[in-house]
């Protein structure tokens, strides 16, 4: 069922007890973690946070940490599965999900009160009518009872109107039977249709912070956090532009009225004059436009061009061509090379004011369109100003450090640490990271496209990962690879001089874990679809059970799977026969 | 944890102290101890006296009963005396003598010509090097091996200052209330992981 | 010479690290004590042989050497004792087995003593049942704190009868009072704001 009132059908009940609250590895669980955390220090509440990757490590948590524990938070996890069936819960425990994946489970969106969604269901999830999918049993079983009781009636009348009686009733057991089989159908094809493809909600974090706002404990930092979750969806392309500016409105009102003491402030100040008027601990998140190049003000202005997706998709970097189009770009904008070389905070102070100009200038020419979105700044006195998007990259990067041979879940906590303000350090060592793995990116790229290693399969493409190529063992994290993917996909789309492949969807798989050679596969929906839904979970899961390969689709998000390495050819066969 | 720098009755370092050798000559006859005996004083003659080198502890008795005459050691006669006063930062004083201010502390106060000049010495040295070792404990983190040259003394005062100012420092940068492991445990736990990888 | 074998046991004890305690060397602290007694048996003997010319010197130096084997020894046995005392505030009434190993029986008797002197004197501070001092050796902040487990530590039973099963790596909210204790062991981290 869904929960309408967070406070009183969601936090009141879950402040009495202890909960357990799950979370699921990526950048969104973790913000709204950090913010539910937020809240729940301010009631003082028991509760234990376990971080979780896949539906056995699901399984695995619960079944030990169920004892005593009446409420049970999901985050990010759980909500695209039947809890119910997966987990065999008592009677007397409720689960709380807040998950943005869709579609819900059916069975979840109808239970009765042991599975509770903290969500409102919105308009275009078309969610099947209760009637449609699940039928009253005991209806139909005390129909087929009153026939047969019609049937034991003491028939010593006249045996021509027990005949009568009996035909009539053998042609209404007929019709039921029919109505029954074309009920049927109906559901199983309402149900085809529901979770065909599978999308992204509305972001947890932002929902954390409605929760927030309404029990009063907003600040500007759990503001921060729930804007990292919405930058998190667009910057991988899991919401539509639209939602996203819809979001980016209320966001903004947020902001007048949280950092409105700063204004106020800042007015008096300018009156009176005996302070300066930019008091320097002051923490305000700023909103306007802003690049869409990735980390420019932790980086160089030429790095940043050239490894930034959108940049070096648009201009196509990785030729020769391309890389004399980034100079002349960088000329036309009165860039020095020098200058575009060094650290953007140590660049001339004019040229560094005139940037965002001279980027908006160049972005109408050179086919550089969309290079400013609407976006959100941290101020914190005089220090460097993080936009959104920075924080999202250093939280992917550090969220999979693991081969540094520390342990999943202690990058989880590094992560959630890195948004901190007093842990800055290790916020700075994420955008390290982050640059060496966007730059990485990008030559991955440059050399598939050389070698031609993006291969048209009929319906698809796909990209394969090597095992051993260089650097390449971070993108046994999915996330790194739906980036890898989204990014060939692009690139393929661009470099393709005919236009009649640009609609096709993409496929990459990367090494999993090389000692038990499992590998993964990532399937990512194709560009020129304007809402961002994948029907590569059900096709997964339809190969998955038509064939005898060993897939498991572990994670929560349903377009991820793996299987062995070398069952891989056998699925991609399979998946070609299906698709086309 | 009691730790006082002072001498008393329980401290190592002044038992350890006590221990330094001092050369010195018999002046009269000493009976009845094994192995004294060969180093007894034959004739009136001073130069000729056999030399032995006996601890601190021991001259004290001697001297109560006037038996013994004895000299500065080495690191406060005139010589060093002179290089103390000169430059006194630069001197390595755990090689030259581990317990230097205890032990020159203690040989001051015995009967000797030059016990004034000694106590004088150690005073100065004392506050010579005092401003190197508090701007060495303020200032670094790491363990540079620049302390190798502290006396024990020296020693104490150093890692006490040292511990202060990390205090001190992690109060400014995170605010007090933080709870830590025992450092004790830790450092049970950092001697384990460095024995297991010895053994490796 | 007098006294060596005493200089060793201390030189022992020096090189050891200031929260450590080496095994209690029995053997040298037996090997002391006969020294004293025969240095004593020496000296009565001097007295009684040569009563006209005492060798005062001697006798002297012999007394001289039994009070520095005792100051030693005595040195010796409250340094470890010190060391214990430390190891009751920082680690707790329990001690870890390899410590256990290194004591003496009468000092496991003394640190049990101990422990149950300090808990009595404990209950008779502060207001109803106790102060209890090991606890809040720094100013708290709140009643509650995040932490994080570092090892799989089984079943921990709350103050409200709660249970909470420690796995390594998960994070929980503590009461202040019951977290302490683990943090100072190791057991649990406490996790920064």
């Amino acid at each position: 069922m869904f929960v309408d009132d967070l406070v009183k059908g969601f936090y009141d009940v879950v402040s009495s007890n202890k909960i357990l609250i799950l979370v699921n590895y990526d950048v969104d669980a973790i913000c709204a973690a950090k913010i539910f955390q937020y809240i729940l220090r301010f009631d003082n509440v028991i509760y234990v946070l376990v971080p979780v990757k896949t539906t056995t490590e699901l399984k695995k948590v619960y079944k030990e940490q169920k004892a005593d524990v009446k409420h049970i938070v999901l985050i990010n996890c759980g909500g695209s599965l039947d809890i119910i069936d997966i987990l065999e819960p008592e009677e007397d425990i409720i689960f709380f999900v807040i998950d943005s994946h869709r579609p819900t489970d059916i069975c979840n969106v109808y239970s009765s009160s042991q599975i509770r969604i903290l969500a409102t269901p919105e308009n275009d999830e078309k969610i099947p009518k209760f009637d449609d999918i699940f039928i009253d049993e005991e209806s139909s079983e005390e129909e087929d009872s009153n026939s047969d009781d019609l049937n034991e009636d003491s028939g010593n009348d006249a045996i021509e109107k027990r005949q009568n009686k009996r035909r009539i009733l053998q042609q209404n057991a007929f019709i039921k039977r029919k109505e029954r089989r074309n009920w049927e159908e109906k559901r199983k094809k309402l149900l085809f249709d529901y979770t065909q493809f599978s999308y992204y909600g509305r972001s947890t974090a932002i929902l954390m912070y409605d929760l927030a706002w309404k029990l009063h404990r907003e600040s500007v930092d759990v503001l921060w956090w729930g804007i990292i979750g919405v930058t998190e969806q667009f910057i991988f392309g899991k919401t539509e532009n639209m939602l996203y500016l819809k979001e980016v409105e209320l966001i903004g009102d947020h902001i007048g009225r949280i950092c409105e003491s700063a204004v106020n402030h800042n007015e008096l100040n300018s009156l009176s004059q005996t302070v300066p008027s930019n008091d320097s601990s002051n923490l305000r998140i700023e909103s306007g436009k802003d690049l869409l190049l990735a980390l420019y003000r932790h980086w160089t202005i030429e790095s940043s061009l050239r490894y930034s997706m959108f940049t070096s998709v648009s201009l196509k970097l990785w030729t020769v061509k391309g890389e004399k189009r980034l100079k002349q770009i960088l000329a036309e904008m009165g860039l020095p090379l020098s200058e575009s070389r060094q650290m953007y905070r140590s660049m001339d102070l004019n040229l560094r004011k005139q940037f965002f100009e001279m980027m908006e200038k160049i972005s109408n020419t050179h086919n550089l369109l969309n290079l400013t979105y609407p976006s959100f700044i941290l101020h914190q006195g005089f220090k460097t100003r993080y936009q959104s998007a920075d924080y999202v990259y250093s939280m992917i990067a550090t969220l999979e450090s693991n081969i540094h041979g520390k342990s999943s879940a202690e990058c989880f906590y590094n992560t959630m640490d890195s948004l901190s303000r007093s842990k800055k350090n290790l916020l700075d060592e994420g955008i390290e990271r982050a640059k060496w793995i966007l730059t990485n990116m990008f030559r991955h790229i440059q050399a598939a496209l050389d070698m031609r290693q993006v291969i048209l399969a009929g319906p698809f493409y796909y990209l394969i990962v090597q095992e051993g190529t260089l650097n390449s063992q971070h993108y046994s994290d999915p996330q790194l690879l739906i980036m890898l993917a989204s990014f060939a996909l692009r690139a393929q789309v661009a470099s393709s001089h005919k236009n009649r492949n640009t609609h096709l969807p993409l496929i990459a798989s990367a090494v999993l874990d090389s000692d038990q050679d499992t590998c993964i596969i990532v399937g990512i929906p194709p560009i020129t679809e304007s809402l961002p839904r994948s029907f590569f979970g059900k096709a997964f899961e339809q190969v998955a059970n038509k064939t005898n390969i060993d897939v498991s689709l572990d994670y929560f998000d349903s377009s991820i799977a793996k299987m062995q390495i070398k069952d891989r050819p056998k699925f991609f066969d399979a998946l070609t026969a299906l698709l086309s | 944890m009691y730790r006082n720098i002072k001498p008393h009755y329980f401290s190592i370092d002044a038992i350890m102290a006590a221990q330094e050798k001092i050369q010195c000559s018999f002046i009269k006859k000493v009976e009845c101890v094994d192995f004294l005996d060969s180093f007894n004083p034959e004739k009136d003659d001073e130069e000729s006296d056999p030399k032995i080198e006996l601890p601190l502890w021991m001259i004290q008795v001697f001297l109560a009963g006037k038996s013994i005459q004895f000299d500065m050691p080495k690191a406060y006669n005139e010589i060093y005396r002179d290089v103390l006063t000169a430059d006194a930062n630069v001197v390595d004083l755990f090689k030259l003598c581990k317990h230097f201010y205890l032990f020159g502390k203690f040989l001051s106060q015995l009967e000797h010509r030059e016990a004034y000049e000694v106590r004088r010495t150690l005073i100065q040295t004392f506050i010579d090097r005092f401003k190197q070792t508090m701007d060495w404990a303020q200032n670094i983190d790491d363990n540079l091996p620049c302390f190798n040259r502290l006396d024990c003394l020296e020693r104490l005062i150093f890692n006490d200052a040292r511990v202060a100012q990390q205090h001190l420092n992690t109060y400014l940068t995170e605010g007090s209330g933080q709870m830590e492991i025992a450092a004790m445990i830790l450092n049970y736990r950092k001697r384990k992981m460095h024995e297991s990888r010895v053994l490796e | 010479m007098y006294c060596d074998k005493v200089i060793e046991l201390l030189k022992e004890l020096e090189r050891s690290r200031e929260d450590t305690i080496p095994p209690y060397n029995n053997d040298g602290i037996n090997h002391v004590l006969s020294e004293m007694k025969t240095l004593d048996a020496e000296i009565i003997d001097l007295l009684r042989t040569q009563k006209d010319n005492l060798p005062l010197d001697a006798i002297r130096l012999r007394r001289a050497a039994i009070e520095r084997n005792k100051r030693c020894l005595l040195t010796y046995i409250w340094t470890r004792i010190q060391r214990l005392k430390e190891m009751r505030w920082e680690i707790g009434a329990i001690l870890p087995s390899d410590v256990r190993q290194n004591l003496s029986q009468s000092e496991i008797e003394w640190f049990n003593n101990y422990c149950k002197t300090l808990v009595s004197y404990m209950k008779t501070i502060g207001p109803d049942t106790g102060l209890n001092l090991t606890q809040d050796t720094k100013p708290p902040k709140s009643l509650y704190t995040e932490v994080r487990s570092l090892v799989d530590a089984g079943k921990l039973e709350l103050e409200s009868g709660e249970v909470l099963i420690l796995r390594k790596n998960s994070q929980y909210m503590l009461s202040r009072s019951q977290a302490e204790p683990l943090i100072r062991q190791g057991v649990l981290e406490q996790v920064r704001q």
